[in-house]
């Protein structure tokens, strides 16, 4: 027996109020009348008993104490759980693109089918899919319905399966010895799991020719160059036709030999600067990797300007002229990035205090307001002596990023060298954004009145930080931060399973709308709220308009299966797979006993009506 | 009764007054009219003339139109009597809302008829009929049991005596209505004012319930269920109406008081149960 809600138990203090409330009733003081004789023909009241014996011939007050602990039994969720006993089966779906490779069925729908053919009444589940990042998508220790409903929303899409993640994922809910089942179309990725897993294999032998890499930039002329590679994944050489086509003109096929595993660079100079691009291969098995969109470039630069940089300030000209699409500016006040460097404590940017104890305290002094639509990134000068620390620069591995924070979530650090200065001052109420070796180097500090502030903790005369490789791709990271955070969307290409960062006008209020609509028919409303930017990760492949609210296009942007400048597209080998279910040990599961719920709900209302009915007839 | 109904009670005496029938018997010459001739200015028929008349009272002028000699007779002028018997037995006092609201019927119907010069005297009924000198006396007077109140009022002053008789009681005596009201036949005019508290005007169905009589100290333990508590209410307006039956073929009125009821709904349950009437 289970309680869960103490209020329930409190609605049981009704109970001694019932019979309170009754014996208050009969001990009232006798009402003095008159005159008796024309009262003679009413009923006598019953001989007053012992207290107990006249509770229990009272059926109105009993029907009434019966009603009410059934009913604060139930309101306190009193359950009598139901131990149902069957096999506990994990099991792991790849979700990776490849799945959805078609011959006939599509080896999602079989591994459907396979989830089904293993499944036995009064058996529960525990279902996970293998993507990027492994996820549950129902259990754990779910019925069949939960299960059916899983599978039919299940939409293979991840860009790569994280196999060895699923299999720690599984191994939480695994019952001891037994292993999940992992259905994917290439069983290989078990090897080494095989503790975990018992691969089950769903993929069928056929030929792939996938768009693997694509590119469009501005070209000179006006004009922009679309960079494609084309490559094929089966034994034998091939022909496919590519096509190329635009808003305005028809798709013209152009054809292509392709040998094994050899990726063929196409290269076009198309006169349609404002004009999504569309690129095609004829449909083969796998139909998510032959086409690619490719929207508009946006045209919007990031404006940077150095604040009291000093020798530093050549170091940022030359890294702002590599990164595309920034310019420098000499006017502070229009920049949308701003770099400060403090070289010591007596400068603008903080001013000396002293804190109760004497010791010495620093007090942000900048007026951030004077700069509202920057991302300010302020060089605190730090006190360490660790000189020799800067030598130990931590490759992108050893930095963690906080995941959990909205926007490093999604700051891509890979290949940023991160210096490593051992420092003890950061701001109090930052947020750490990144830090390596256990130490925070880089913080977010927001303020509900001005712009984010970041902060890159470091001695930059001991780190020299500008110095380094580090310093053009940091600059690089945080120009196309800046540019995420102007009007509308940042970008114009994305991965599908990529969040897409939409942001409102500055100054929106409280309440902002947009629209977005995909390929030509409106999808959604974007509320935002706060002036906050909204992050979207479910968008599908296709092309997008995000409208303002007087239905003006604000941003164009596409979503492919696979991002334009990059492609984790690994082989599609298709390949049948021998693996088999494992054996399940029976498990034990409680379920909550609904048919007891109701019965109690039951008896309770009617021993509520019968005590009104008695109380009636008592009269 | 407190001071304030006390003053409510003398303020409305000035705005009402008795409703008393237009021909009374046979009282003291006074300012109302008797049933009979007298010698008041007002007109009341025609008679020929017979030897002994008042020469003053020939109608010279119906003479000149018929050639007989006709006398004016007018009506006489009469003050009536009127007996106010308040109920101060314990029943009436059982509630206190109740007794207040005797109180104030019997000072204010006192204080009416004082005010119109009528000759009002007030009496109390406990053990026997008390013969009192105002109101403050009337209310000095402790209740006292009282099972059958007509052997007291047979032994009365004003007993067969013709009059105006007001009687402020709850009738809940164990008697029949045809038996009390032998002991006020005598009477012109009789008022029945009964004074009921509120259960029992509208007793609750409440279930179980300890009943007291207040003459008796009996004690019934009931169950008040909604067909005894409808039984009640027909036997009370059974009484209610022989009451009602018995006064009006007496040439009287009756009117219901409820103890919990305020002062003016009281005064006009008095006015509409012909009672009082308003001054014009």
């Amino acid at each position: 027996m289970v309680f869960t809600n103490p209020w329930g138990l409190a609605a049981l203090l009704s109970v001694p109020a019932i019979v309170f409330l009754h014996f208050f009733r009969r001990s009232k003081k006798a009402v003095v009348i008159g005159g008796l004789h024309l009262w003679r023909h009413a009923p006598a009241r019953k001989p007053a008993g012992e207290h107990f014996t006249r509770l229990f011939k009272n059926l109105s007050l009993l029907f009434s104490v019966l009603a009410a602990v059934l009913l604060s039994l139930l309101l306190s969720g009193m359950d009598i759980p139901r131990h149902v006993s069957g096999r506990h089966l994990v099991f792991v779906l790849d979700d990776s693109f490849s799945m959805g490779a078609r011959k006939e069925t599509s080896a999602a729908e079989r591994a459907r089918q396979a989830v089904r053919e293993q499944a036995q009444p009064g058996d529960f589940f525990t279902l996970i899919a293998a993507g990027q990042k492994p996820r549950l998508l129902a259990g754990p220790m779910a019925a069949r319905e939960e299960l059916e409903a899983a599978l039919a929303s299940w939409s293979p899409e991840a860009l790569s399966c994280d196999a060895p993640g699923a299999a720690e994922l599984a191994g939480k809910f695994l019952p001891p010895g037994n292993r999940a089942v992992f259905i994917t179309d290439d069983p290989r990725q078990s090897r080494g799991l095989e503790d975990v897993f018992s691969a089950l294999g769903v993929g069928v032998v056929s030929d792939n020719t996938a768009i693997v890499f694509t590119d469009r930039f501005r070209a000179a002329g006006g004009k922009d160059r679309v960079l494609a590679v084309v490559q094929s994944f089966g034994k034998e050489p091939r022909s496919v036709l590519f096509s190329v086509a635009t808003e305005e003109t028809k798709p013209e096929p152009r054809k292509l030999d392709l040998a094994p595993d050899r990726p063929v660079s196409v290269t076009l100079d198309l006169d349609a600067a404002d004009q999504v691009v569309s690129l095609f291969l004829e449909q083969d098995s796998l139909a998510a990797d032959n086409r690619v969109n490719l929207a508009p470039l946006s045209r919007q630069p990031v404006r940077v300007a150095g604040f009291n940089m000093g020798k530093a300030r050549e170091s940022l000209v030359r890294a702002v002229m590599a990164v595309p699409g920034a310019v420098m500016t000499e006017d502070v006040a229009e920049a949308s990035l701003v770099f400060v460097f403090a070289p010591d404590f007596s400068n603008a940017l903080f001013r000396p205090a002293w804190d109760d104890g004497g010791n010495k305290a620093n007090i942000p002094s900048w007026d951030l307001s004077r700069y509202p639509k920057a991302l300010v990134l302020c060089f605190l000068p730090g006190e360490g002596t660790a000189r020799d620390g800067n030598l130990a620069l931590a490759q992108g591995r050893d930095v963690w990023m906080n995941e959990q924070d909205p926007v490093a979530g999604h700051l891509d650090t890979s290949g940023l060298l991160w210096p490593y200065i051992p420092l003890d001052r950061r701001p109090a109420d930052a947020t750490v954004l990144a830090e390596t070796r256990g130490r925070g180097i880089f913080f977010l500090r927001e303020d509900a009145t001005g712009p984010a502030q970041y902060y890159l903790d470091l001695v930059w005369e001991a780190g020299n930080l500008f110095r380094t490789n580090a310093w053009p791709l940091f600059v690089n990271e945080l120009a196309a931060r800046t540019r995420e955070r102007a009007y509308g969307v940042d970008g114009t290409n994305f991965r599908a399973g990529r969040t897409v960062r939409v942001n409102p006008p500055p100054a929106s209020g409280e309440r902002f709308t947009m629209l977005l609509e995909k390929d030509g028919a409106r999808t959604r409303e974007i509320e935002f709220s706060g002036g906050a930017p909204l992050y979207l990760s479910d968008l599908s492949p296709g092309r997008y308009r995000l409208l303002s609210p007087d239905g003006k296009t604000v941003s164009r942007f596409c979503v492919n299966a696979f991002a334009p400048a990059e492609s984790d597209l690994r082989q599609n080998s298709s390949l049948q797979g021998e693996g088999s279910a494992g054996e399940h040990s029976a498990v034990t599961r409680k379920q909550e006993n609904r048919l007891l719920y109701y019965i109690m709900l039951g008896l309770g209302l009617a021993f509520l009506g019968l005590a009104l009915v008695f109380h009636d007839l008592s009269r | 009764m407190n001071a304030e109904a006390r003053q409510t009670a003398l303020l409305l005496s000035e705005r009402l007054r008795l409703c008393l029938p237009e021909r009374q018997r046979s009282l003291r010459a006074g300012d109302l009219l008797g049933a009979r001739a007298g010698g008041s200015v007002e007109f009341s028929e025609h008679r020929d003339y017979v030897f002994g008349d008042d020469p003053r009272n020939v109608d010279w002028r119906a003479f000149a139109r018929t050639d007989r000699l006709m006398v004016k007779l007018f009506r006489e002028e009469i003050t009536p009597q009127v007996d106010i018997i308040l109920d101060r037995s314990l029943s009436m006092a059982s509630d206190a809302a109740k007794e207040d609201m005797g109180c104030f019927a019997a000072q204010l119907l006192f204080s009416c008829g004082r005010r119109r010069r009528l000759l009002t005297r007030l009496f109390a009924l406990s053990e026997s009929v008390v013969a009192v000198s105002d109101f403050e006396e009337l209310e000095k007077i402790s209740p006292l049991p009282q099972e059958d109140p007509v052997p007291a009022l047979r032994r009365a002053p004003f007993w067969g005596r013709p009059g105006v008789r007001i009687v402020i009681s709850d009738f809940l005596f164990p008697v029949e209505a045809g038996e009390l009201f032998t002991v006020l036949a005598g009477a012109d005019y009789t008022v029945l004012v009964q004074v009921l508290s509120d259960f029992e005007s509208d007793p609750p169905a409440m279930g179980d319930m300890r009943l007291r009589e207040a003459e008796t100290d009996e004690i019934l333990d009931l169950v008040l269920t909604p067909k005894a508590v409808a039984t009640y209410r027909q036997k009370l307006s059974a009484l209610q109406s022989e009451l009602a039956a018995r006064a009006r073929s007496a040439g009287g009125v009756v009117a219901v008081l409820r103890g919990g009821e305020g002062i003016s709904s009281a005064a006009s349950r008095l006015i509409a149960g012909g009672v009082l009437e308003p001054v014009e």
